[in-house]
């Protein structure tokens, strides 16, 4: 959709649909659009790295304590730990819930 | 930056993180995202926004893009629906409050002096198009404005390309409808005496 297209033969009504709309968008975007999208997509790589840094120290965490290999749990990726810690939750979850009932 | 760089080479190197290669994505797409929005929307604020969110999305998802085939139609369905839900979104909360203010503020003034006047007939036809149900505004804009095929339509907007051909045969019908009404009413009566 991006090659130049042929030009498309069109009635007066077309003709003229087509002037209106592009008499309305003339306009490009504002020159600094794209700065704010670079910052924010910066912004969002910091986050996602953050939140999988810390996913996996929870993840070595949680396989020391619970017996994993560390080496299995390091090698795992984001759904793995997703996984690991659904497992974990799991085989935990009757004792959790009988020491709090406690 | 070189202009041989395909879409699909683009989307490799953002997916490896590559900004770089997101801006000239940026560059290469904009306007028509931008334009697309608008002639949606009628925001430049919204416009903006949405294309801002169209090239975050390429960002986030760059790795689920298949970068094997053309990426204009991808951008133009996240364009399409980002500006679908923001119309819906802000309909009944902005549009009828400003088009009561409208109506308070500047009664309708009918100058028939004004009637072959070109721009005020393009004027018209904006506020016709404006008038149309959203789903067919936005076949008009993808048809008209950025000269897509009935399929592509069909796939940008998920709906059958039937759907889309019925679609911008009653928006030209209305549009038609609402011309023929508007210069009816702009022609000076004339009164006839014949006594």
């Amino acid at each position: 959709m991006t090659s130049p297209r042929e030009p498309r033969l069109l009635d007066d009504l077309g003709r003229r649909v087509q002037r209106a709309l592009q008499e309305r968008t003339a306009a490009g975007p504002p020159p600094q659009t794209w700065e704010r999208i670079r910052a924010r997509a910066e912004r969002e790589t910091a986050l996602t790295r953050n939140l999988r840094a810390f996913l996996r120290s929870m993840c070595v965490w949680l396989a020391v304590d619970t017996g994993f290999s560390l080496g299995v749990a390091a090698q795992r990726d984001m759904l793995g730990v997703w996984r690991d810690l659904s497992w974990v939750y799991g085989r935990h979850r009757s004792q959790l819930a009988l020491e709090l009932a406690f | 930056m070189s202009t041989q760089h395909t879409d699909g080479w683009l989307i490799v190197r953002v997916r490896e993180g590559d900004l770089d290669a997101l801006g000239e994505l940026y560059e290469r797409h904009k306007l028509a995202v931008y334009r697309t929005a608008l002639a949606i929307t009628r925001d430049e604020r919204a416009a903006e926004d949405i294309l801002q969110d169209v090239f975050l999305r390429v960002h986030a998802y760059a790795a689920s893009i298949d970068e094997t085939r053309p990426l204009a139609p991808w951008l133009y369905r996240v364009t399409v629906n980002l500006a679908y839900s923001w119309t819906k979104r802000v309909k009944y909360l902005f549009y009828s409050l400003h088009d009561t203010l409208d109506r308070w503020v500047s009664p309708p003034q009918h100058h028939p002096e004004a009637a072959t006047d070109e721009r005020e007939r393009r004027q018209g036809l904006q506020q016709a198009i404006d008038a149309l149900p959203l789903g067919h505004r936005i076949v008009i804009v993808l048809y008209y404005l950025e000269g897509l095929s009935l399929k592509e339509i069909a796939y940008v907007m998920d709906i059958p390309e039937g759907t889309v051909k019925s679609r911008l045969h009653y928006a030209r019908e209305s549009l038609r409808g609402a011309l023929l009404e508007r210069e009816r009413r702009l022609v000076p009566e004339v009164a006839y005496d014949f006594t």
